[in-house]
């Protein structure tokens, strides 16, 4: 029953979201702390996301680059590398570090606000807090969750690519250009079009869960925790349905 | 016609009874006070009169319309005359004071820069929060805070204002401090107050009246000299139970 009752929860949250998305430029406030949220998704990510992706690429480069020396096919270490990482893996590291990094802190900040009854205090003086608090971090993460995962790719296949030119003695010339011929702009479409769905994923359950906080420090802890645990979910669930549809 | 009425309000949290038959009245212009032990669902009646609560049966009225179940444009233009201050303050923390202050008018009244600043200037000068105006609230006192929370409540040229718990967690002085503003507020703005404290003597110095609350039913809702000379028993044990407190 509670289940059914945080859907529900997290999809008003999210139709109201979506509808209220022209207003963050009406007014001044608005537009300053939607360029904040901005800021903080994107270039507040910035570390984690730059070594998560280098590290996925280089892994990726690694292992798929052993069973390629097997069959003597490194030239295609490249083409292996950008898609995979064009179609799945960096659209699904820049999700979990946009959940783990930023789902979490607003999932923490609204909760706070919730138990010291700030949120309450926004709705009697008839300030919606979907319009004043949701739509700025919702709407940021939808902007700039497919700008992190592009930044994941091109990070990635670099990190492939030093691995492949010191480890696996693939020239990085020939590497490149194997990535570039493979990728097409299908690729790079449904890559960014399921960042943009995990942006908008992770910032709705983690409005959700920090609106609906209740008990004090514990409740915040647990908004949190479940912000993280739902978003890493969803993610996984509709990378794999977006791909079911565009790959059959 | 009273400005709020409570009529055999009935609210049940997990099948406790918070509420339970709750009735009385605030008149126009009055401070009433609510006073009653931990538990007995005074900050729930004050969130029913804006609605972030809806009773389980009974009617809540503000000047004459039911609150829970009026449209929302009703409920935006109750709201919009009803200024509430929280037990912390309730100000966003990554505002300043004046800023916080200023936020009801900039998003809803959307009133011009200069007429703004005018009301802020006047809302903080009425509280005596004018030099702190530019601090964010971690910077400034609870008493402060609470301050800026009141002046915040009456920036709108609200006509009602309702007070959870204004003194809690304040020393003495900033509690007398805080009790006068109320008394001041009411006096010169005419603002009706509805007051939820655990403090007594304050309320007994500046309510109206005053309403005991307990096992949410009203007990007793009389005036201040009425109350502390009430032979009615739940009046008795609440009286002494304070006095024993303070001791």
């Amino acid at each position: 029953m509670s289940f059914i009752r945080e859907v529900g929860r997290t999809t008003r949250v999210m139709i109201a979201s979506i509808f209220a998305f022209p207003t963050v430029l009406r007014s001044r406030d608005s537009r300053a702390d939607f360029a904040v949220q901005l800021y903080k998704t994107g270039i507040g990510t910035l570390p984690v996301v730059t070594v998560v992706s280098l590290f996925t690429g280089m892994i990726l480069a690694l292992q798929v680059g052993l069973e390629l020396r097997r069959f003597n096919q490194e030239m295609y270490l490249g083409a292996a590398v950008m898609i995979t990482l064009i179609r799945e893996m960096a659209p699904f590291s820049c999700g979990m570090c946009l959940a783990a990094c930023v789902g979490s802190a607003i999932a923490a900040e609204l909760g706070t606000m919730k138990v010291n009854d700030e949120i309450d205090a926004l709705e009697i003086m008839s300030i919606s807090p979907i319009r004043y608090l949701a739509v700025p971090r919702i709407l940021a993460l939808v902007v700039m969750a497919p700008l992190v995962a592009f930044f994941c790719c091109a990070i990635g296949t670099l990190g492939g690519g030093i691995v492949g030119s010191t480890q696996l003695g693939v020239n990085f010339e020939q590497y490149m250009s194997s990535a570039m011929s493979m990728a097409e702009p299908k690729d790079l479409f449904v890559g960014l079009l399921k960042a943009l769905v995990f942006g908008l994923v992770i910032g709705t359950v983690s409005v959700a869960q920090g609106m609906g906080t209740s008990l004090g420090a514990t409740g915040v802890g647990r908004a949190t925790q479940r912000s993280v645990v739902v978003s890493f979910l969803m993610i996984l669930m509709l990378g794999y349905m977006i791909t079911r549809v565009f790959y059959r | 016609m009273s400005l709020i009425s409570f009529e055999n309000v009935v609210k049940d949290f997990d099948g406790r009874k918070v509420l339970d038959g709750l009735s009385f009245s605030v008149e126009k212009g009055e401070i009433l006070a609510i006073v009653g032990p931990s538990g007995t669902g005074k900050s729930v009646t004050l969130k029913h009169i804006v609605r972030l609560l809806t009773p389980d049966s009974g009617r809540v009225t503000v000047d004459g319309v039911d609150v829970s179940e009026c449209s929302s444009r009703q409920l935006r233009a109750i709201r919009r005359r009803v200024g509430y201050l929280f037990q912390g303050g309730a100000l966003l923390a990554w505002k300043t004071v004046e800023e916080n202050v200023a936020l009801p008018l900039k998003e809803c009244d959307c009133l011009p820069d200069d007429k703004i600043d005018r009301r802020v200037e006047a809302a903080l000068a009425a509280v005596e929060l004018s030099d702190a105006a530019e601090k964010f609230p971690a910077e400034i006192s609870g008493g402060m805070q609470k301050r800026a929370g009141l002046a915040r409540a009456i920036v709108r040229e609200s006509d009602v204002v309702l007070y959870d718990e204004p003194t809690s967690g304040l020393d003495p002085v900033t509690s007398v401090t805080i009790n006068s503003l109320i008394k001041k507020l009411n006096r010169k703005l005419g603002i009706t107050s509805v007051v939820v404290t655990h403090d007594l003597q304050g309320a007994l110095a500046f309510a109206d009246r005053i309403l005991l609350l307990k096992e949410g039913k009203a007990v007793e809702c009389s005036t201040p000299a009425e109350f502390a000379a009430s032979e009615n028993p739940a009046v008795r044990e609440f009286l002494s139970a304070m006095k024993g407190e303070m001791q």
